[in-house]
């Protein structure tokens, strides 16, 4: 059976019995602060477990994208070593949310795997939890007695709580769980050994495909187990593993999951790989599996990773995948023997591969191919930059062990790896200090640590069940009680609490919007919500300091002039958004936002600068649409389709559900699910403030409205009074601006004759002040002449003969300036070079400069040292 | 990548001083490091754009910083610097990635795909996605 008809016939199965079937969630998760990648099938679901929101289905089927590089869950450098470890995988998953329990979900499994895939029962072995009396949990009789209808005792095996008792992190939903396991060896290694004997023993062939957990608890911070609010059903098959039981082979790298990635790597370098049926192979033909292996089950996290959006980066979610794909580019390097990109190569078989069920990996195609190819270039350059670098260090070591700081570095600043460095080290009979190497790592690690620390504390939940709504649309007060607080502490911010409510006015930040400022006041006290923002679906109010009595009821009060005017720019921006398309042209697209109560702000996609002309044009279509005051039309539940039909502007790139907002002023649409007003002659009147580049294509535009725009006239009135007050009330202010422009420009001029005339004047007396050294007519000497005119002096000088050397200082405003001149003739048979002499006289001076070899200036900061500078210009020609 | 191209900087400049090179010599290594001016661009794939500065003597440019700074700056008719804006910037092989720097409101993050690096001209590639098709952008910057 094709891994095609696998993944296929999973869904298809439990569809029939009444499962809604979704979409992988994207492999890079953006708001779960606890993890950075999803490593389950049932990451995407926490919210639906935590009671923090209700699933579309009370039964949900899919298989999902998984990788386990980081935290807990970190199968990266057992990768490539065995068969079946991988980076990323699918899970495919069914999911009762307080639906179906222990009995569906065991009786499907089985059947499923028995009568579907038709796996015979004999090969096949179940475990259950034996309990935990230390953490109060019961042996799981529940699911013994379930299985012991469909399969013998003595298949039925006792697990313990690292194998049978399931949990996401450090924190979150957990609990016990069933295993079961497929026996794939020969009958022959069957009668000699029971498989029994090897459940949970690491042996490739007897190996666990699908885990049924039975989820009941919630992990707490102080690890304490808490009952969930209802008891739900969480499986995961490991998909790689399931083909491999059904394909008859004895590694996942033999499935045509992975057979036409190995055939291309194959292709591309020349080398084959074994299959795991062939044995007694060379250590060398071992060390190419393991590089191929490696790299065929790299390229499908990184590819998938940078196909959710997660670019190769040097922080956070981005560096992991840096970390991965350098992983992949290293094993080629140093046992494929490939010196030039390849790996990006390997996209195009992906996307032929999986496609159809990850369309991502195919529309992505592109980007994701280039990215990677991007990165092996840089680092393949990396590599051998490293090699050469490592040679140095290896030059300067006296005896046979580098320093493990000097290995740290290469890793650290470099990314060179310290096992390549190793392996290098002892092809010449080097060693390096290990304990040094890990004294720094740690360091780093420390450095790190303390830069980052946040401690959470668990919620302590006040009322149960998923209580909150969000009734900010419609009012800006309401009263509320609270239902969940936590405290979190920060290097950056220090002690601030979370606050829950159950029905909150506030507006939690998203979509650029600010989030609200308020306040919660009781009978006894007031406490200052200073922001609002959005975690898990909940909205978490944040303040400085808890309530004393936090189970009384309040009222929530935004603070409404705040909102008002962050509503009148949310409303503004969408009005300017229409006038950039229409005035600018349709290429113009929103690429970020920022609705402050006191401004907004607006990034867009625009190829030259927005003219004078084109700001007016913009304010006045905003301003027209505020005059003929649009009623506000909210669609508060619209099906995206139809959203979209009605020509809705949506944000590339965002996720959207099945129902949006959309909102609507004329001709302005919109999905969003801010606040807005409900006219626009509430904005009253709309000003761009400024207009600029923030990156290459793309402009930004920040402008006001509402009492900021009569703020902003009330300063220009303000200003255009000073300065008719300065300009002594003259009854025409532009007139009179104009007459002081034209008498500074005839002032000027004046001013360039005089200099021009003294300069005349100097000329004559310092060339009766030339002096002739060893041949050369040498002056240097300070004038009382800006910049300008010790040039002009000095070419004018210059023109006296054709051996002459100047140097010529100037402090016009107290700024020391040198001025160098020196004879064509002079530079030619003296080797003379006068941006040399300006750069080295330059030094006295506080400053530097260059030019030509004839000619050179030296600006700085030190008038002092002209007179050192002047002393030391003879030295050129002595 | 950043620290690597800083290196290959210093390695040139270690070069360029230890050959007692006049001051004509240049970094061999192409380096996105410093000023580069606005020249124009095009746009899918069409006739090349000048870019209109509104200075007739200070033209607008971005600046590279070796600290992970990118400032754009735009100067008005008076040729008064009159607008500067400050992200941060990633290289990575040919993936440029400006976004927002730590204490800005707003969040944002830029890609670009560089496709042409010397010492003496860079072109970003930026792709732009809107209802009515893609639209493909490439900016052209020099150094004078």
């Amino acid at each position: 059976m094709k891994s095609h008809d696998i993944r296929k016939q999973f869904l298809q199965f439990f569809e029939s019995k009444g499962h809604l079937i979704v979409p992988s969630a994207p492999i890079v998760l953006k708001d779960d602060p606890t993890l950075m990648f999803n490593n389950s099938g049932m990451a995407q679901f926490k919210e639906y477990f935590l009671g923090n929101a209700e699933p579309k289905s009370k039964r949900i089927a899919d298989t999902q994208k998984c990788l386990r590089v980081s935290g807990k869950h970190n199968d990266l450098e057992d990768v490539g070593f065995d068969t079946y470890h991988h980076t990323m995988f699918e899970m495919l998953g069914n999911w009762s949310f307080g639906d179906y329990f222990k009995k569906d979900a065991i009786n499907w499994a089985w059947e499923l795997l028995t009568e579907v895939y038709k796996i015979p029962k004999e090969n096949l072995y179940v475990s259950v939890f034996e309990g935990n009396p230390d953490e109060n949990v019961p042996f799981d009789q529940e699911a013994w007695d379930i299985w012991k209808e469909l399969i013998d005792e003595d298949r039925i095996i006792l697990g313990n709580k690292k194998d049978n008792f399931w949990e996401m992190g450090d924190q979150g939903p957990c609990g016990p769980c069933s295993e079961i396991h497929v026996d794939l060896r020969s009958e022959e290694e069957k009668a000699k050994v029971s498989g029994k004997s090897l459940v949970n023993n690491d042996h490739p062939q007897v190996v666990e495909i699908w885990n049924n957990v039975f989820m009941e608890f919630n992990r707490k911070a102080d690890g304490s187990l808490e009952k969930l609010p209802a008891q739900h059903v969480d499986t995961g098959m490991g998909f790689e593993r399931l083909c491999m039981a059904l394909q008859g082979k004895t590694s996942n790298y033999d499935t045509d999951v992975f057979t036409p990635l190995i055939e291309k790597v194959e292709q591309i370098t020349g080398l084959n790989y074994t299959s795991n049926d062939v044995k007694n192979i060379s250590e060398e033909q071992n060390k190419i599996n393991i590089a191929i292996r490696v790299i065929v089950d790299h390229i499908r996290a990184v590819a998938f990773a940078i196909a959710d959006g997660q670019l190769p980066s040097n922080t956070g979610a981005g560096y992991v995948i840096r970390r991965i794909l350098r992983r992949a580019i290293r094993y080629g390097f140093t046992f494929l023997n490939t010196k030039e990109p390849f790996i990006y190569e390997l996209v195009a078989v992906l996307s032929n591969q999986m496609g159809e069920f990850f369309p991502e990996i195919k529309s992505q195609q592109h980007l994701v191919t280039n990215v990677i190819r991007e990165e092996e270039a840089s680092f393949l350059r990396t590599l051998e930059q490293g090699l050469q670098l490592l040679e140095n260090v290896v030059t300067e070591t006296k005896g046979n062990e580098v320093s493990g700081a000097k290995v740290f570095e290469l890793y650290d600043t470099f990314g060179f790896p310290k096992d390549l460095t190793a392996l290098i080290l002892k092809e010449k009979g080097f060693t390096y200090n290990e304990a040094d190497f890990e004294t720094e790592l740690q360091k780093q690690k420390a450095r790190s640590r303390a830069a980052s620390e946040v401690t959470t504390d668990d919620w302590k939940i006040l009322i149960d069940g998923n209580v909150e709504t969000f009734v900010g649309y419609d009012q800006t007060e309401n009263e509320v009680k609270i239902t969940r607080i936590r405290k979190v502490d920060s290097k950056k911010d220090g002690v601030l609490y979370q606050i829950v409510l159950d029905a909150t006015p506030f507006y939690p930040e998203g979509g650029g919007q600010v989030g609200d400022k308020g306040i919660l006041v009781s009978a006894n006290e007031t406490i200052e919500i200073i922001d609002t923002k959005k975690e898990n679906n909940l909205i978490l109010h944040f303040a400085k300091q808890l309530p004393e009595k936090v189970e009384a009821g309040f009222v929530a009060k935004v603070n409404t002039d705040l909102r008002t005017s962050t509503s009148k720019n949310h409303s503004a921006t969408h009005l300017m958004h229409l006038a950039l398309r229409t005035i600018l042209g349709t290429h113009v697209e929103q690429k970020g936002s920022l609705v402050h109560p006191n401004y907004l702000r607006f990034d867009f996609s625009h190829f030259s600068k927005v003219t004078d002309e084109e700001i007016r044009q913009v304010e006045a279509f905003v301003n027209q649409r505020i005059e003929e005051q649009l009623q506000l039309v909210e669609h508060r539940n619209i099906p995206i389709q139809q959203a979209m039909a009605q020509g809705a502007m949506a944000l590339f790139g965002e996720k959207y559900g099945d129902t949006v907002r959309m909102i609507e002023f004329g001709n302005s649409k919109e999905l969003c699910g801010g606040i807005h007003v409900k006219n626009t002659a509430d904005i009253w009147h709309f000003k761009i403030i400024s207009e600029g580049a923030v990156a290459a294509g793309i402009r930004r535009i920040e402008a006001i409205t509402g009492d900021a725009v009569k703020d902003y006239y009330k300063n220009q009135e303000n200003t255009l009074a000073e300065l008719k007050e300065t300009l002594k009330n003259p009854q025409d202010i532009l007139k009179s601006v104009v007459s002081l422009q034209d008498d500074n420009a005839k002032l000027k001029k004046q001013i360039e004759q005089l200099l021009r005339e003294k300069a005349k004047s100097l000329k004559g007396e310092l060339a009766s002040a030339l002096q002739v050294i060893n041949g050369i007519q040498f002056l240097a000497k300070q004038v009382d002449l800006n910049p300008e005119g010790a040039k002009d002096l000095a070419y004018e000088l210059g023109n006296l003969g054709t051996n002459i050397f100047l140097v010529l200082a100037t402090a016009e405003e107290n700024k020391p300036m040198l001025t160098c001149y020196i004879s064509k003739e002079l530079v030619a048979s003296h080797n003379l070079n006068a941006g040399q002499v300006v750069r080295e006289l330059g030094k006295y001076i506080q400053g530097g400069g260059g030019g030509q070899p004839f000619f050179a200036t030296a600006g700085g900061k030190n008038v002092g040292g002209i007179k050192e500078a002047l002393e030391r210009a003879v030295d050129y020609i002595k | 990548m950043k620290k690597f191209i800083i290196f290959l900087v210093f390695a040139g400049l270690t070069l360029s001083c230890n050959s007692n090179d006049d001051e004509s010599s240049t970094i061999s290594e192409p380096t996105i490091l410093g000023k580069w001016y606005i020249k124009g661009g095009t746009l899918n794939g069409g006739e090349f754009q000048n870019y209109n500065h509104d200075c007739e003597t200070s033209r607008d440019f971005q600046e590279f910083f070796e600290n992970e700074e990118l400032t754009f700056n735009g100067y008005n008719a008076e040729c008064v610097l009159s607008n500067t804006q400050t992200s941060i910037w990633d290289l990575n092989g040919n993936i440029l990635t400006v976004s927002s720097p730590p204490q800005d409101p707003m969040i944002y993050q830029y890609t670009y795909i560089v496709e042409s690096l010397t010492n003496d001209e860079l072109i970003l590639k930026q792709t732009v996605n809107n209802p009515e098709g893609i639209v493909v952008y490439r900016s052209t910057f020099t150094r004078d």
